[in-house]
Parts: structure tokens; C-alpha cells; sequence
């Protein structure tokens, strides 16, 4: 018996008879036009069109071949396929050699049988393909053959290739032993021998035991009395019972029965071997007692989890994570446990795990986002750096939206996480981020877009001066004060225009000594404007004063400055709408410099009726 | 049958097989007509032409290969490397069909027939009369072919042709590298193991190999194999073991109708079932006596450390998920009871369910330093029945049993003639249970011989009795019988 489909050679030596030349010739041009589709299978994907007329005409020769002899036999040596004795096909170069990969494996013989149709052909070929690709360790033929089991293709694979291939793993392993400096000529030769003396087989008695006579006795004596009916031998079944207590049953199945045995079957088929393996691990946690022991097995589990994140299958790092965490309940009174797990459930968040998705993506592979998600959110918190690195990567908005509302709805309870998200290098996810931040309930992100305050990116700070312009709200006016020092003009102004003047007379004391510092007259006359209209806008005694007084200083020389100086102030006391900053501009709009004329017409213009005025 | 079904499966039609759910409606039909072929083939063993019995089945035969040869154009009934195909298909036997292929298979093969082919133009009476002639029970392979040709052209019968079976279907050498599987199987687990102990990959190839020529082994000669399983080596206990335990779970897994990949997977399963009793002491392993408690829970740990040892093995991925369930699970009871306790799981795998069943069969007949007293392999069944639904699963067990037989093969037997002999096959019929086919070994005089096989479902022609019956198993260790060295004599030849 071979371990193979196991026929056995009827010719393999080339003892048949003279095959004629034609029927040769045929095999011949099958043979290498086997040997080309499995290279251009090797080349070309198998719907290629090029494969298909291959297929199509391998297919058609076998069939015309079939059709005459029933059967094509091919014997395989080291390089060469032989038909009834005769070489018919060579290629010495043992790399791409098909007869070559067959016999590595044992191979001897292969058989086609009529019947052999374009998908079985298609799958043979498919076999050899996907076996050549695999690694060398990994990769038999014969094995795979025999998994495959082709009706119309059979082999013969002899078990001495098995049985040199055991002791040769054996002797392998032997000579790698530091003990054994060489090995015995007996053992290098050895093969298996079935050997038995025969003849004590033969030779003695048996003699039995008055027990076991006195029975022959008594089932010979029942022998007698039995009809002879050759029509019911079942009855006997029963009667046995005292002779063979496993007689006493009948030991063919019920209808009943095969039924619940195909049930165990078939559901023994559908048993998901990932969730499977997660649960026969996280047993095998639970009942490790040994710290190394137990650190091997999650480790082992830590790799299945980033194996499967490679894969994109997110749902298995879900279900391990789930039953990690349902075994850390389970088993709460086991501190040194408890603390391995929880070093594992960290470890299942890792740089590692954005490498394997940003790897998927650029394999443009089609990503389960929701899955995905339900990993992270099973991680909590420490994965929201891992959604947001995932952000930048998302192909489409779909994918962009789904990743926000997770890290929204994750980071909602701890703010100062999401504010830790956004990242100059992108500015995208930091203004979602203030976004989110600003739509947080009960204001509880707003302290955390003080965050931003020393951000670089001036969109990103505009965005954030415009979100708290928008909230009527001490802390928010306590940041925009921050960004009155801003690097960037445009940042200052904007916070200027959205500060609330709310009633906080040490807010105007800030404002007048930042007016009246040195510095101020060089800023831009817009920058000026609008930190005097914050000023008017607080309607104090001490703005009127200021503003009132920086209207009048009118030197006979003045500067570019000192002008610029006027008009915001001109626009502060606009801002004040009240009817003393009226009085105020109508004596500016006939004073002597035009451009202040100008300005405190047309702010006068602008101005609602005082005591009207908001405020 | 269903005429649709085979008209796909004519001659003509071969280069479109029916796949999918076509495929299955064909075995469907297939099945049935092997079934009514194997009872008529039974009711002509037994009765002559004109028996009512004979001439109904006969009928039903007929009506089927009728209609199937209407749409066919021929059914080709045929034996291919230990498996029966039917107009160039497969036929695949499940747990209730096993006895039915196995007969028809061996009923082909004993007459040296590769393929009947019944042709367009069979009547009922030709039908009939072939299935009649066909049936006698005497023929041998050696001339039976010639024979059965000749008496079939006396009988006129010729719408039905038979093929000679070919060189590739006799099997040479079959017991004897069957044995040298089984050896080699232990040096490979041996190899294994002391791979695993010296932290060195296992190869996984090897053994997957290694249970593709079991399936074939068991294919080919199931009786055999389950002899073998009779070699105890006890030096080598654990490895010796776990090769039965092997070969008899993938018996067992085929007939349950396991499909070849599973029988591979659930051989490697049961072959590596106790890969963590390397970590047990041999002191423990082999004391005689009681074990104490602190032993005996280093003991109950060999299920956990061989399942977390193939974990973590470095081919780890190319060995069947299944084979840690059984590591792990082959001390658990059906009743969940055993161990080891799960915190969280609330079932067990098939798989360990099978080896659960046959790992207890090879262990309690195997002589132990520990235990009293070891059961032949007829009381081991007894007692494990009676343990059906708590310790083990009760169908699963059933199947063992059927399979196994009420008198195992390499059970010790008396007979009636005072003969002794050892069960060498079952015979695949329920009604004769209890009628294997024995190798005599040992006369009426107690004088050990080289005897007959007998077919203990043989009659007298003359009184209609049966020739032989078995009186009682007898425990061979008694008689110091090595029941192995009769399978490997017939391996020796």
C-alpha cells in the first residue's frame, strides 16, 4: 500500500508493449503543452486569455487522447515524463523542471482517466501553480494531490519516498547531535523490516482453563438446540448478551441517531476556527499557572491579533480583545494574571497596528471601517491616536466621517485627549477636533482650546478664535485674550473683533495699557481698529476718556502713526455708540486733518441714533 | 432513482460532471442503486431464482437500472483505488452505507471484478439471472474471474459485461507495508516528540503525509489496521498508544462520514493527542499503584501542556486548530465532568470526542504497571458502554461499537468446535453481528496450527446449521497470546 491513490504500475518499467509512433507523438505534444500552460499559468492569472486558450487546448488534447485509450499513464523520473517506457518529455533545469517538482515529492505515476474535463484540468493546473509558489517547507505535491482528489487524475506515490523521508528526518536529526560524532553504516541503511518467528506461532498448545471449557461446552449445547433458519440470524444478536455484554446491543445506528451524528458533523464544519482558536487560547490562559507560561500564550495570541489586523479581518482583534477582558473579570482575584493581561490588552495598540492598516490601504485593499472602529472602540481611549493617525489615510469622506464621530464620541468624556490629537502636521483633523471640542456639552471642551493658543498653524488658530467668538463665555473671552498676543496679526485681529466686552473693568485696564505701551502705535492700523472697537465696545468711562483723548492729539506734525492712531480711535468710539463718543466725532468730523474729518463723517453715518445703540 | 441524475453521468456526458447540488442528487441516486444491488446480491445467497423475496428486489433492481440505462445508455458500476464509481463518478458512503459499499467492494474484488457494465436490452429474468450467478458465494479471485464469465454465458446472459480487474487494483505487499506504516509511524512520533523536546521545528509535512497513507491503509484494509492496533509496546507506551489511538480515530472519523481532509486533520489530531506527557515524569507516568493526589494533578496537567506545547509550536499554522482542541479535550467527559475544567467553554470538539472514545478503548487494553487488571478488547466495549452519556457521547461511542464489532478484531476466541481463534474481520451485516471471520489458531485439541480463516456465517449445506460459532472471548494474556503476532505474520508472508 503507497501513499498515494495507490494504483499500482502495470508498465512502469516499460514492459507494455510497443506503443505506436502516432499515439507516442500525441503524448508528446500533450506532455509539453502541459509543461507551457503550467509556465504561463505561472506567469499570466488564470482568466488571462492567454491561460484560457492553453486550458482550452490542454483540455481538447486530453479529450482527443481519452477518447481513444481511456487512460493516459505517465511515468515520472527525475527530469523526464516517460509513456510506456519511452522518455517524452525533458528539462533538466530542476527550478522550473515539471517532472522535476513532481518527483521531488515521490511522485512515480500519474493517471488520466476519460472523463477529464476543462474545470478538473483547470484545477489540476491550479494545484501545481499554487504548490510551486509556496515555500519549499510548506510545499507537496503528492499532498496536495491527495487533498484535492481528483476524480479523472490519480497517482501512485510508492511509501518508500515516505518511509526514506522518516528516516532520513530521523538521521538528520541524529547527526545533529553533539554525542554522536558520526553515524553507524547500520543506521544510514536502515529501513523498516516486519520480522516474526512465525513458527512459536505454530508450535505449542493451547490448553484452557475449566472456566472457559465449561462455556464451550454450554454455547455448543445451545448450538444443537438452535432451528436451523437461515432466514433470521438476527435473533441471535440478542441471545449473545451473556456471552459478550456488548452484545446485548444492537450496534446499528438509528434513524435518530445518524441524524444527530450528521448534525455533529455538519456543525463541527461551521465552527468559526478563528473564534475557536481565541477561546481554546484564552482557556489556555485561564489555565496556565506559570507567568512565562501564560506571557508564551498571549504572546502567541498577540501575534494571531496582528496577523489578523494585517489581514483586515478587524472582527477577530475585536473578539480577542472582548475575550481577554471577559477572562481579566473572571479571574479578579489573580492579581500577577490580571496584570498580564492588562500589559496584553495594551500591547494590542501599537504603531504596529496603523502599519498593518495604512498597508491594507495602500494595497487598496477595501477596508470593514466598522469593524475597524469596533476594535477601537473595544480599546477605549488609548486608541483615539490610532484614529487619528488613520485619518490622514482614509480614502473618502465616508471613511473620514465615521473615523470623527468615533473619536467624538470615544473622546467626549476626556477632552484634553482630543485636544492632544491635533497635530500641526494635520491641520484637517486639528480644525475637526476644535469642532469637536467647541460641540462638546456643557462647554467641557472649551479649556482645552486654550491648547491652541501656541498651535503654528494660523488657519487651524482662526478657526478655534472663531469657534470661541461664537460663545458668549468668560473662559472663552480669557482665551481670545491669550491670542491678542499671537504671533500672527490676523490672529490678533480676529481675537480683537470676537472679544466680548462682557463688564470686567480689568479687562479695559488690560486693554488701555496694552494701547498705551510703546508698541502699539507700530501695529497696523487694522490691528488698531479693532483693539480700540473692543475698548468702545465696553462703553467704560475709561474708554470714552481714552478714546476722546486720542482723537484730540492732533500735532502739527504728526506722524503716519499718530493719524492711524485717531482713526481707531475714531473706530472705537463708533463701536460705543453712545451719545458722548457722538458729540466726540462730530467735533472730529470738523477738525483739521481730513482724513480724520472723513472717518468721523462717515462712522457718524454708521452709528444708530444714540441711546439706541446696543449695548 | 431519479433518471435526470444519471443521464448526466452516460458515457457521452462524462466531460460535463455535475457539480454542486447536480453532484449530490447523483450520489443520491447512485446510493440507491448500489443499495438495491447489494440486496438483491444478499437475497441470492440465500434463496433460489424463484423466491418471492428474490424476484420483488429483483424487480425494484430492474426498474431503476431500467430507467437509468433509458438515459444513460449504460451504468457502469466500477472499482477505482478502494473506492466505487458509478458511471465515472465517485460514490461517497456515509455512516449507515459503509457496510453496503464495503461488501459491494469486496464482493468486485473476491470475483476479480474491475467494472460490470449493464447495457441497454437487460430484461428482469436476464437480470436475475446474472445477480444469481454472481452471488454464489465460491468464488476466489484466482479463477473466480474466468468462471464467472463462463457461467454468466451458460446462464445467457448478455447484456451485462464484466471487466478483469487490472494489475493497479491488486495491491501488492498491502499488509506488509501497512505494518511498516504502523512502525514507521512511532519512529516518526518518536522523532516528533524529542523535536519538540529539543525545541526543533516539527515536521508537520511529514506527518500530514504520514495520515494520508493511513486513510489509504484503512481504505484499502480496515480489518487489517484495527489488528495492528493490537501491537502493545510497552516501553514505548505513550507513542505506541497514540499511533492506535491515530489509526483507530480515523477508522472511526470515516465512518462517521468525515470527509478525507477532516480524517488527515483529525488523524493529526489524535496523533499528537498526548504530546504533553513529554512534560510528565516517567515516574509517574509509570508507577505502579495509586497515583497521590500531587501526582495525579501533575498527571491531569498532560491535556493542558500538550495543547499549549502545539500553540506554540513554530508550524504552528499548519497543523489542524483541531488538533489542540484534542490535546486539550480528550480528559473531558461528555458530561464536562473530567479535565481540565474550562472557565468559559461549554462544549467539546467532535474531534476530541471521537479520540475521547477510542484513547479510553486503546488504553484499557493495553497492560499497565498501575492496573490490576487490563479487559480484552469485547469487555473494554461493555464497559465503556456502560459509561454511554456520561463519560462518553453516546452515538460516538455507538459508531465505535459498530465499527468495532461485538467481538473486535484480535479478539481471543472459543468456538463451539473447541476450535480457537482470533477475529480477523467483522462481517458487515447486522444480522450476523456475532459471525465474523476468525483465524483458527489453535484445533479442537488445543494444538496451535497455521489454521483456515472461517467465515463464521458459513452453514452446514446439509443441516443448515452454522459450522462454527463463538462459544466465548477468551482473555489471551491468560494463554500468553501475543494477538499482534498473527497480523504481523500475515504482514511477515
Amino acid at each position: 500500500m503507497d501513499n498515494s491513490q495507490n494504483p499500482r504500475p502495470r508498465d512502469a518499467a516499460g514492459m507494455g508493449t510497443s506503443p505506436d509512433a502516432a499515439r507516442v507523438e500525441k503524448v508528446k505534444d500533450l506532455l509539453h503543452y502541459l509543461a507551457n500552460t503550467v509556465s504561463a499559468m505561472k506567469i499570466f492569472p488564470s482568466d488571462h486569455a492567454t491561460v484560457r486558450n492553453f486550458v482550452d487546448q490542454l483540455t481538447a488534447k486530453f479529450a482527443d487522447f481519452l477518447a481513444v485509450q481511456q487512460k493516459l499513464q505517465v511515468g515520472i523520473e527525475e527530469f523526464t515524463f516517460t509513456y510506456e517506457g519511452r522518455p517524452v518529455y525533458s528539462d533538466e533545469v530542476a527550478i522550473k523542471s515539471l517532472p522535476f517538482f513532481f518527483f521531488k515529492d515521490g511522485l512515480h505515476i500519474l493517471y488520466f482517466y476519460q472523463g477529464l474535463d476543462r474545470p478538473e484540468v483547470l484545477d489540476f493546473l491550479e494545484l501545481i501553480k499554487n504548490e510551486a509558489q509556496r515555500p519549499a517547507e510548506d510545499s507537496d505535491i503528492v499532498a496536495a494531490l491527495w487533498e484535492r482528489d481528483f476524480p479523472n487524475i490519480q497517482y501512485y506515490a510508492p511509501d518508500e519516498f515516505l518511509e526514506s523521508r522518516i528516516l532520513a528526518e530521523r538521521r538528520g536529526a541524529d547527526l545533529q547531535r553533539p554525542d554522536l560524532p558520526g553515524l553507524p553504516e547500520e543506521l544510514a541503511r536502515e529501513t523498516i523490516e516486519v520480522r516474526i518467528d512465525a513458527s512459536k506461532l505454530t508450535q505449542g498448545r493451547i490448553d484452557l482453563d475449566p472456566g472457559d471449557r465449561e462455556e464451550i461446552l454450554k454455547a455448543s449445547g445451545r448450538a444443537e438446540e438452535e432451528t436451523p433458519d437461515p432466514g433470521a440470524p438476527a435473533a441471535e444478536t440478542r441471545e449473545s448478551g451473556e456471552r459478550s455484554p456488548a452484545a446485548a446491543m444492537d450496534p446499528t445506528l438509528t434513524e435518530a441517531e445518524l441524524q444527530a451524528l450528521e448534525r455533529m458533523v455538519r456543525s463541527n464544519r461551521t465552527i468559526s476556527a478563528e473564534e475557536e482558536y481565541i477561546n481554546l487560547m484564552v482557556e489556555i490562559v485561564f489555565l496556565e499557572e506559570d507567568a512565562a507560561g501564560c506571557r508564551a500564550s498571549l504572546d502567541a495570541l498577540l501575534e494571531y491579533h496582528f496577523d489578523r489586523l494585517q489581514r483586515g479581518d478587524f472582527q477577530v482583534p475585536v473578539l480577542i480583545i472582548q475575550k481577554v477582558q471577559e477572562l481579566g473579570r473572571h479571574i479578579a482575584g489573580d492579581p500577577g494574571k490580571q496584570a498580564l493581561l492588562g500589559s496584553f490588552l495594551k500591547r494590542t495598540v501599537s504603531p504596529k497596528t496603523v502599519e498593518a492598516i495604512k498597508s491594507l490601504l495602500e494595497k487598496k485593499k477595501a477596508l470593514d471601517w466598522e469593524s475597524l472602529l469596533g476594535f477601537f472602540g473595544l480599546l477605549g481611549a488609548p486608541s483615539l491616536g490610532l484614529a487619528a493617525d488613520l485619518y490622514g489615510v482614509a480614502p473618502d469622506g465616508e471613511a473620514r466621517h465615521k473615523i470623527l464621530d468615533f473619536i467624538e464620541r470615544t473622546g467626549a468624556p476626556q477632552p484634553g485627549l482630543l485636544s492632544a490629537l491635533a497635530d500641526p502636521a494635520r491641520p484637517d483633523l486639528a480644525r475637526e477636533i476644535v469642532a469637536i471640542l467647541t460641540r462638546l456639552p456643557d462647554r467641557e471642551g472649551l479649556p482645552h482650546l486654550s491648547a491652541f493658543l501656541n498651535f503654528p498653524n494660523r488657519e487651524v488658530k482662526l478657526e478655534v478664535v472663531h469657534a470661541l467668538g461664537r460663545i458668549r463665555d468668560e473662559m472663552a473671552n480669557r482665551i481670545l485674550l491669550g491670542f491678542l498676543k499671537d504671533p500672527d496679526e490676523e490672529v490678533r485681529i480676529q481675537s480683537a473683533m470676537k472679544l466680548d466686552p462682557g463688564e470686567g473693568g480689568a479687562r479695559v485696564q488690560q486693554i488701555l495699557r496694552e494701547a498705551t505701551a510703546p508698541g502699539f502705535r507700530s501695529k497696523s492700523l487694522k490691528e488698531k481698529e479693532a483693539i480700540l472697537s473692543f475698548l468702545g465696545r465696553t462703553r467704560s468711562p475709561e474708554a470714552l476718556a481714552f478714546l476722546g483723548r486720542t482723537l484730540r492729539t492732533a500735532p502739527i506734525f504728526g506722524s503716519r502713526k499718530s493719524l492711524e492712531m485717531r482713526l481707531a480711535a475714531v473706530a472705537g468710539l463708533e463701536s460705543l455708540a453712545t451719545e458722548e463718543a457722538s458729540v466726540l466725532l462730530q467735533k472730529g468730523a470738523i477738525g483739521r486733518t481730513k482724513a480724520v474729518r472723513e472717518a468721523c463723517t462717515a462712522a457718524l453715518t454708521r452709528m444708530p441714533t444714540p441711546g439706541k445703540a446696543k449695548g | 432513482m431519479d433518471e435526470k441524475d444519471l443521464a448526466k453521468m452516460s458515457p457521452g456526458a462524462r466531460s460535463a460532471a455535475p457539480r454542486g447540488s447536480e453532484a449530490k442528487a447523483f450520489q443520491k441516486s447512485g446510493i440507491e442503486l448500489l443499495i438495491r444491488f447489494h440486496i438483491v446480491d444478499k437475497i441470492a445467497k440465500i434463496y433460489d431464482i424463484g423466491n418471492d423475496a428474490f424476484l420483488e428486489q429483483g424487480r425494484l433492481l430492474h426498474e431503476s437500472l431500467a430507467a437509468a440505462l433509458a438515459e444513460a445508455g449504460e451504468v457502469e458500476l466500477r472499482v477505482r483505488h478502494g473506492t466505487l464509481m458509478l458511471n465515472a463518478l465517485r460514490l461517497k458512503f456515509g455512516v449507515g452505507t459503509y457496510g453496503i459499499f464495503k461488501s459491494v467492494l469486496e464482493e468486485l474484488r473476491t470475483r476479480g471484478v474491475e467494472a460490470v457494465t449493464f447495457r441497454p436490452g437487460l430484461a428482469r429474468e436476464e437480470l436475475l439471472r446474472f445477480m444469481s450467478v454472481f452471488a454464489k458465494r465460491d468464488r476466489k479471485a484466482e479463477a473466480g474471474f474466468a468462471r464467472l464469465e463462463a457461467d454468466l454465458d451458460a446462464a445467457g446472459v448478455e447484456h451485462v459485461d464484466l471487466e478483469r480487474i487490472s494489475d493497479e487494483e491488486v495491491v501488492q505487499g498491502l499488509h506488509q507495508n501497512a505494518a511498516r506504516m504502523f512502525f514507521l509511524s512511532i519512529v516518526h512520533l518518536k522523532e516528533s516528540f524529542s523535536r519538540d523536546q529539543r525545541n526543533e521545528p516539527i515536521k508537520i509535512n511529514t506527518t500530514r503525509r504520514l495520515m494520508q497513507s493511513i486513510y489509504n491503509h484503512i481504505v484499502e484494509d480496515e480489518a487489517f489496521i484495527q489488528g495492528l492496533t493490537n501491537i502493545k509496546n510497552h516501553d514505548e507506551y505513550t507513542l505506541n498508544h497514540s499511533v492506535n489511538v491515530c489509526l483507530l480515530a480515523t477508522a472511526l472519523g470515516r465512518r462517521l462520514g468525515l470527509s478525507r481532509a477532516e480524517l488527515v486533520d483529525l488523524g493529526m489530531a489524535a496523533f499528537f493527542h498526548d504530546l504533553g506527557k513529554t512534560q510528565t515524569p516517567l515516574d509517574i507516568l509509570n508507577k505502579p499503584g495509586r497515583l497521590t493526589d500531587a501526582e495525579r494533578e501533575i498527571m491531569e496537567k498532560h491535556p493542558f501542556h500538550g495543547a499549549e506545547k502545539l500553540v506554540l509550536l513554530k508550524e504552528f499554522r499548519r497543523l489542524p486548530l483541531r488538533a489542540i482542541h484534542v490535546a486539550l479535550e480528550h480528559h473531558i467527559k461528555e458530561d464536562l465532568s473530567g479535565y481540565p475544567r474550562y472557565f468559559k467553554k461549554d462544549d467539546v470538539n467532535l474531534f476530541s470526542k471521537i479520540v475521547k472514545v477510542v484513547d479510553v478503548f486503546d488504553a484499557i487494553t493495553t497492560r499497565r504497571v498501575y492496573r490490576a487488571k487490563d479487559f480484552t478488547r469485547a469487555e473494554a466495549l461493555s464497559v465503556m458502554l456502560e459509561q454511554s452519556g456520561t463519560e462518553f457521547n453516546p452515538v460516538i461511542l455507538k459508531a465505535f461499537v459498530n465499527m468495532m464489532g461485538v467481538f473486535p478484531i484480535g479478539t481471543l476466541v472459543a468456538l463451539t468446535t473447541g476450535e480457537i481463534g482470533i477475529v480477523r474481520d467483522l462481517n458487515p451485516e447486522t444480522p450476523y453481528l456475532l459471525r465474523p471471520t476468525v483465524k483458527i489458531v489453535a484445533d479442537a485439541d488445543g494444538r496451535k496450527i497455521d489454521g483456515p480463516l472461517a467465515d463464521l456465517a458459513e452453514k452446514d449445506p446439509v443441516t443448515g446449521r452454522y459450522l462454527r460459532t463463538i462459544a466465548t472471548p477468551l482473555d489471551p494474556a491468560k494463554y500468553g497470546i501475543e494477538v499482534s503476532d498473527y497480523f504481523l505474520a500475515e504482514a511477515a508472508d
